[in-house]
């Protein structure tokens, strides 16, 4: 193991670094660079693509979406399963567990296989072609992790915390809006940031909910540019970069509270 | 207080639970466009049997599990025992390894779309620099290398199974990884015979991560090869894709789904049987 592990770690850093090093050097070639001399550097650092990705294509409207609707999945996420989480870790009641645990088990039903009804259900509501439909959509698929990391992070608070509170003659509501979810930010923080990244890079449901400019978010622009920019390659170079940049100053910004949410919300054993 | 699991019921029931009784049901039935669905029975089962499409989907599917379950997850456990001692190399290798991970998978596919290119993608230019040109190829689009392409698309990219691996590989004491190196076991002996066995059950867990992982594919096919050359490299979601929305061909699409999931199932009983998961791992 000891002989594999410098090639193996070094091959895998690689593979991991290049692809993107080179999409981000060509993305400041002409095509004409590109064509002729795919892997030298850029003879000059030049914004050209972005500037024109950026004023002659629908990019910016794209983003707009992207921010509007990853981030409203988000806050309805932690909304909506902060309360859920909250009364299966602290409420004691038959089927607790069986709820929890059918819950948390959508995490493990393949989507891609339920495409249809959803589309369906979305077409069929009014929701299609909407940002309304994509945050109802992207919520529903932050549900399993959201809801075990916030369970997992309200069991490691003391109880004694809301006994007070109680005792004090304070309501559930209170004590869940004004004691627990302000102890609890680092639980949030953690549910907010992969909740916003799934549906930030989701492309699945971006492509058959949507048609036109209208709700388009920033993953759709590969392969709405595929088709209208087939052959302008510095442009695409300068999409991929744009569509992965965000993502990346989240990680690395966020990269611990990431690290701890995946493994909590990894549904260990 | 109960009613604060509402809307979480409410989300699960019209994502999850309706749709997936939608698509069992309707997979016993003749639904097109514009007509309402007529139960028809086992047939659209019995068409996929007899559907070459089908059929390659479906191996496909296999052979990428297979692979993923062994050199996905492989990779994912190696790395998490080779970055186990806190160095400064390993903390860098984990937070740039998780990188791919993290970034849309749609741009993943772009990247390597271009990076397989055959003109002036890296790895034909690399080749032909170091003086190859015959070992030049159209990675995606020909017969012979479109499947090892798509695979190598995401495979190397293990990053979030090494996180949890590594998660647990921290949690085993070290007394006990102490006195097996008194009693003169080197370090792949004690990896392979003390770690691996107290982390079972988060192998197991990352089996079944892998197996959804390989089951969702669908980007990293529709932007690249789009299941050519012929079918070379098609898979259920895409096929189910093609007939649900460009064929119409409702109920038949929800046959595919429903191969899907029980194809889920089962792998994720057998991996849980497996790994006996839930039984306690202290030694």
């Amino acid at each position: 193991m000891d002989a594999l592990r410098l090639p193996l770690l070094i091959f895998l850093l690689g593979v991991s670094i290049l692809p993107f090093v080179w999409t981000l050097l060509s993305s400041f070639k002409t095509n004409k660079e590109i064509l002729s001399s795919a892997i030298s550097l850029p003879a000059e650092l030049s914004f050209k693509n972005y500037v024109s990705v950026l004023t002659e294509t629908p990019l910016p409207s794209f983003y707009v979406n992207s921010i509007v609707i990853a981030g409203g999945a988000t806050l309805v996420s932690l909304l909506v399963y902060g309360m859920a989480a909250y009364v299966l870790a602290r409420l004691k009641f038959r089927g607790r567990d069986t709820i929890f645990g059918v819950l948390t088990l959508s995490m493990l039903v393949p989507v891609t296989a339920l495409i249809l009804p959803i589309y369906r259900l979305m077409t069929n509501t009014g929701l299609y072609n909407t940002r309304v439909g994509l945050v109802f959509v992207y919520t529903a698929l932050a549900l399993p992790v959201s809801l075990y990391i916030l369970r997992s992070y309200f069991l490691t608070i003391p109880k004694d915390l809301e006994a007070a509170a109680y005792i004090d003659g304070a309501s559930f509501l209170r004590a869940y809006f004004f004691i627990i979810v302000p102890v609890a930010q680092p639980g949030f923080a953690a549910a907010a940031v992969l909740a916003f990244l799934a549906a930030w890079n989701d492309f699945l449901y971006a492509l058959i909910l949507t048609s036109g400019a209208r709700a388009r978010t920033v993953p759709i622009a590969v392969r709405f540019f595929q088709t209208e920019y087939a052959t302008n390659y510095g442009r695409m170079f300068a999409t991929i970069i744009l569509i992965i940049v965000p993502t990346i100053v989240i990680y690395v910004l966020l990269q611990k509270r990431i690290e701890r949410g995946l493994v909590a919300g990894s549904m260990k054993g | 207080m109960l009613l604060f699991l509402f809307p979480t019921a409410a989300v699960f029931t019209l994502f999850y639970a309706y749709p997936l009784v939608n698509v069992l049901l309707t997979s016993f039935t003749d639904w097109k466009l514009t007509q309402p669905p007529v139960f028809v029975g086992f047939r659209n089962y019995v068409d996929l049997s007899r559907d070459g499409v089908f059929i390659a989907s479906l191996v496909n599917v296999l052979k990428w599990l297979v692979l993923s379950w062994t050199v996905y997850v492989g990779i994912g456990i190696l790395t998490a025992l080779m970055t186990a001692e806190e160095t400064g190399f390993n903390r860098i290798f984990r937070v740039i390894y998780l990188i791919p991970n993290m970034i849309s998978i749609a741009a993943l596919a772009m990247t390597f779309y271009f990076v397989f290119q055959p003109t002036f993608g890296v790895l034909n230019s690399v080749i032909r620099a170091i003086g190859f040109p015959q070992f030049n190829k159209n990675w995606y689009f020909e017969y012979d290398s479109a499947f090892f392409a798509v695979t190598a698309t995401t495979i190397f990219f293990a990053g979030v199974i090494m996180l949890l691996v590594s998660s647990e590989v921290s949690s085993v004491p070290s007394s006990v990884l102490e006195s097996a190196k008194i009693d003169g076991a080197k370090r792949w002996q004690r990896n392979l015979y003390v770690v691996l066995p107290m982390i079972r059950n988060i192998i197991g867990s990352s089996l079944i991560l892998a197996t959804v992982q390989v089951l969702k594919v669908f980007e990293v096919i529709f932007l690249t090869t789009r299941g050519g050359p012929g079918t070379q490299t098609m898979n259920l979601s895409l096929y189910l894709y093609r007939m649900a929305l460009t064929s119409y061909q409702f109920g038949y699409a929800n046959a595919i789904g429903t191969v899907t999931i029980v194809i889920g199932l089962i792998a994720i009983m057998a991996i849980n049987r497996i790994f006996r998961m839930g039984s306690s791992h202290e030694v």
